[in-house]
């Protein structure tokens, strides 16, 4: 097992925590401190109804600077409600798995951060309608979220909304310029098309005899990579009907393309080049300055932040036009949650340009809230030695296509990745596998 | 199959003798309250349909072992008795024993330092690593009946950066020229542990999870191996077993996930003579979901079918210790996937014993105090290992839901059968049991582990084949014809 840098403290934590051999509280609870200050008065025992102080759960995935940054957003909800106790419950792995196993156990969160699988848990009654909180408090989401509404159509199932975008931003491409300087290739920009890509990825790609020294591209089986891919060819998964389409000549060509570039060009690496580098993720190639290009969400500029060479953000190329996947992650409710009102307060509080802030403060990711995505904060902020181009978000907000989403999305997933991963490691061809894949969604969404 | 007798009537034994144990101590309980409005599940065991063959149960020594093997003995015998003795604790089978590379100055936690017997090529001490070896006999003694040695990095003099964390860069460690040397100092330990001390090793492991970026910086020993370089040293490794003679069956590959593992699966499927001598492929559950399991067993199925699996190392990767039900059946959700959806024919925990603030180990310690804390999840690995013996066959299931998940097996001579069910509601649940195609033993004893109980006999007087399960738990019904 491989562990974080974080256990080395947690080692000495134990050491002094489970001396009386007992398993030590994983809350520490805060003693108030012995003061010299009267006593407040005690008030007088009555039959009156004592109002106990709420306490909300609210679940998460992601990295240490995740929890510290919910951590400061809900302090600051809890300064503003001292009557709302909000307790962080961060699950760094098999997120889904473990929060349905809470849910079927009665200890759901309250609660829950969720991204695409949402109409997973809507579609099951798991989490509820935030409709009526948002008419209540006469909320438009526009202002909130832009003219689009950003993702809230995408977390909306049969006019219901279920999650309140909370973290978004676009699938931008990173680049190495000092790499690009060095080969003599003019910087990546929205009007490229595959043909200028390949171009530059091969004039980026440095060979010594057999072995790749540098890669001009690198991504790999993630969704939103070969997704988007597919978008840009006028391709799409779902049609307008809702219908799988994925062995259109636009799709099956996007993934030929994409395959081609690590096994035909042999520009981007293949399973066994990561399994070889000692990672399965581009993003730690990339800022390790061994690939020129890869794609990721805004919050990879925070592994960048050390980087000691020249880099910036572009809006993704095209093919037959301009595509990239927006995702995020919003807040929902579960069903099980005692307390909605107050946790839609809550949800109210993290989503408001206020709660929004320590997000662009910390440099975590792109806040949802269009306040704070527009804000000389998050545009202006120091993320390089060297400014970076901002505009690649909002460029990439006008190519988002609409994400295919459906209470069926996990396992339309798990038919692409059992599929596509044989693809992707060179052992089955894109069309007949894309026909396959065709038909087992239409299956599926036929049950 | 005596043993198996002895095992279960020791087990029974086991409930009155649990203050020995300092588990509750319970007899025959009436548990579990049942209204009409329980719902029922009925789950069918089909008696023809077999799965895989079970090896057994376990969990790994490393980061333990050298400490605990060296408390005083009342301790340290009570840890050896909760893990491996099937009366009076939950009586695994399987024991991965860490060989050490040694010279980890450079890892500030002691724990996660391992000694190695070598002194200077091809000499060794063999009074070294003393407590780690005490408690492996302490395995043995207590009825351990499969032993894995498995390292982590080979000792820092055979490697490139001098230190058994990792390379400057997360490149392979093992210096190009220290294959073969490396290989026989792994033979010569396994020969002494068999020869001298009498541990019946059946496996050696000398690769864990490869795929990862071992650097030097990190604070536990590994070693990083390409695919290319996994299957060189397999190659160097079986030519060194042969040319001694060794007894030994090579375990492979310890991979760190389910999701990357085919690319080095390819490359052993690759030369037809490693792949043969592999009983088995050895996965971590670590990082993985269901589905992850889900398309790996296509993968297998459609490109190497019949190949064994084993999952040889999982805890739950959170922070914060926990010792109820609540990661117990995190754990039994995943053991359930292991066993169901990836068939391994062997379940190994990750550190037995843990003195972290993490939700690891079966049992937590102060090592100040020399203090023990049992955790739910000791019990709940316990429903399964105590019961399920080596040589027991999985049978398929039908039924269950999303939050009852049931899974059956029997012995070779069909004289008794295990059912484990988990109930991840916070309801009770009557379980109806039926066989297909054969018929239930009628003899029944029930274990639970829940919050009230830790693998205790309870008896919930139901109809023949119902049987009432609590609100979050696991229970194994233990059925002799």
């Amino acid at each position: 097992m491989k562990l974080s840098k974080l256990f080395a403290v947690l080692v000495v934590l134990s050491m002094l925590l489970a001396a009386c051999g007992q398993a030590a509280p994983t809350t520490v609870v805060e003693e108030p401190a012995a003061t010299d200050a009267p006593a407040a008065e005690v008030p007088a025992a009555t039959d009156a109804p004592v109002t106990e102080p709420v306490t909300l759960t609210l679940s998460f995935w992601g990295s240490d600077l995740d929890t510290q940054v919910y951590q400061q957003r809900v302090n600051m909800f809890m300064e503003k409600n001292p009557d709302i106790k909000v307790e962080l419950l961060y699950i760094p792995s098999d997120y889904s798995q473990k929060v349905q196993t809470m849910i079927a156990g009665g200890t759901a969160p309250d609660v829950i951060q969720l991204s695409e699988d949402v109409h997973s848990y809507s579609s099951k009654g798991q989490v509820i309608s935030l409709n009526d909180f948002v008419a209540n408090d006469s909320l438009d989401l526009k202002t909130r979220y832009g003219e689009t509404g950003g993702l809230t159509t995408a977390y909306s199932l049969d006019g219901n909304l279920y999650a309140m975008p909370d973290r978004g931003g676009a699938l931008i491409l990173y680049y190495n310029k000092d790499m690009f300087d060095a080969a003599g290739v003019s910087y990546p920009t929205k009007d490229w098309t595959w043909v200028e890509f390949l171009d530059a990825t091969q004039k980026l790609t440095i060979r010594d005899g057999d072995t790749v020294t540098q890669y001009g591209f690198a991504a790999g089986g993630w969704w939103p990579w070969w997704m988007s891919f597919i978008y840009m060819n006028g391709g799409a998964v779902l049609d307008a009907s809702g219908q799988p389409v994925v062995n259109s000549p636009e799709a099956v060509e996007a993934i030929q393309f994409y395959n081609d570039l690590v096994y035909k060009y042999q520009v981007a690496p293949s399973p066994e080049d990561y399994a070889n580098l000692g990672t399965n993720s581009p993003d730690p190639l990339f800022a390790q300055g061994k690939v020129a290009m890869s794609t990721t969400g805004f919050w990879g500029i925070g592994g960048l932040k050390d980087a000691t060479f020249n880099w910036d953000i572009a809006p993704l190329f095209k093919n037959k036009q301009n595509a990239t996947v927006v995702f995020g992650s919003g807040l929902a409710i579960s069903k099980d949650c005692k307390n909605p009102e107050a946790a839609w307060k809550l949800i109210e509080f993290l989503t408001s340009e206020e709660g929004q802030a320590p997000i662009v403060d910390f440099k975590q990711d792109a806040p949802a809230n269009i306040a704070n995505l527009s804000g000389d904060a998050f545009l202006n902020q120091s993320w390089s030695s060297k400014p970076i181009n901002m505009s690649a978000l909002g460029d990439s907000a006008n190519a988002a296509f609409a994400l295919p989403l459906s209470p069926k999305w996990n396992e339309m997933m798990s038919v692409f990745d059992t599929n596509l991963g044989e693809v992707f490691a060179n052992r089955a061809e894109v069309q007949p596998t894309m026909d396959a894949i065709q038909e087992q969604l239409v299956e599926l969404f036929a049950q | 199959m005596l043993l198996f007798f002895l095992i279960f009537l020791s087990a029974c034994a086991t409930i009155k003798s649990d203050a020995e144990t300092h588990s509750p101590s319970v007899d025959t309980t009436p548990m579990t309250s049942i209204s009409q409005d329980t719902k029922t599940v009925v789950v069918t065991i089909n008696y023809q349909s077999e799965a895989q063959t079970m090896e057994g149960f376990g969990a790994a020594g490393a980061w333990w072992a050298q400490d605990v093997g060296g408390w005083e003995d009342e301790k340290r015998r009570l840890v050896a008795d909760l893990l491996f003795d099937p009366a009076k604790g939950i009586g695994l089978s399987f024991y991965r024993h860490n060989l050490g590379g040694g010279n980890g100055e450079n890892i500030q936690d002691v724990w996660r330092r391992a000694e190695t017997f070598e002194i200077a090529p091809g000499q060794y001490d063999w009074t070294r690593d003393a407590n780690a070896m005490w408690m492996l006999r302490a395995a043995r003694d207590r009825g351990v009946e499969h032993f894995v040695v498995f390292v982590n990095s080979p000792p820092a003099r055979m490697t490139v950066s001098g230190l058994t964390t990792g390379e400057k860069d997360g490149k392979s460690n093992l210096s190009p020229e220290m294959y073969a040397e490396f290989s026989q100092y792994m033979v010569d330990i396994v020969r002494h542990l068999q020869d001298e001390e009498d541990i019946p090793v059946d496996w050696l492991s000398p690769i864990n999870e490869p795929q990862w970026g071992w650097s030097y910086k990190n604070g536990q020993e590994g070693c990083h191996y390409g695919p290319d370089e996994a299957l060189a040293l397999t190659r160097v490794l079986l030519e060194t077993l042969r040319k001694n003679q060794l007894d030994v069956q090579l375990s492979l590959f310890e991979s760190g996930e389910w999701k990357t593992a085919d690319v080095y699966i390819e490359k052993l499927a690759s030369d037809p003579q490693v792949w043969d001598a592999l009983p088995h492929l050895s996965i971590h559950s670590y990082w993985s979901t269901r589905a992850d399991k889900e398309r790996f067993m296509k993968y297998m199925q459609k490109n190497h079918p019949g190949k064994p699996l084993w999952m040889s190392e999982w805890t739950e990767m959170q922070e914060g210790r926990d010792a109820s039900m609540e990661s117990a059946l995190i754990m039994a959700n995943v053991i359930h996937d292991d066993l169901t959806i990836a068939n391994v024919t062997s379940w190994q925990y990750w550190i037995a014993v843990s003195k972290y603030q993490y939700r690891d180990g079966l049992i937590y310690v102060n090592p100040l105090g020399q203090d023990v804390l049992q955790t739910k999840r000791l019990w709940v690995l316990g429903n399964y290992s105590r019961f399920i013996r080596p040589g027991f066959v999985r049978l398929e299931t039908q039924g269950g839901d999303d939050t009852l998940l049931v899974s059956a097996y029997r012995s070779a001579d069909d004289q008794h059968w295990v059912v484990v069910a988990v109930n991840l509601a916070n309801e009770p649940v009557v379980l109806k049991l039926k066989a297909l195609q054969g018929q239930l033993p009628e003899s029944v004893q029930q274990f639970e582990t829940s919050a009230q109980f830790d693998l205790s006999s309870v008896e919930t007087g139901n109809e023949s084949g119902t049987w009432n399960l609590a609100p979050q738990s696991v229970t194994t019904l233990v059925m002799d014809r």
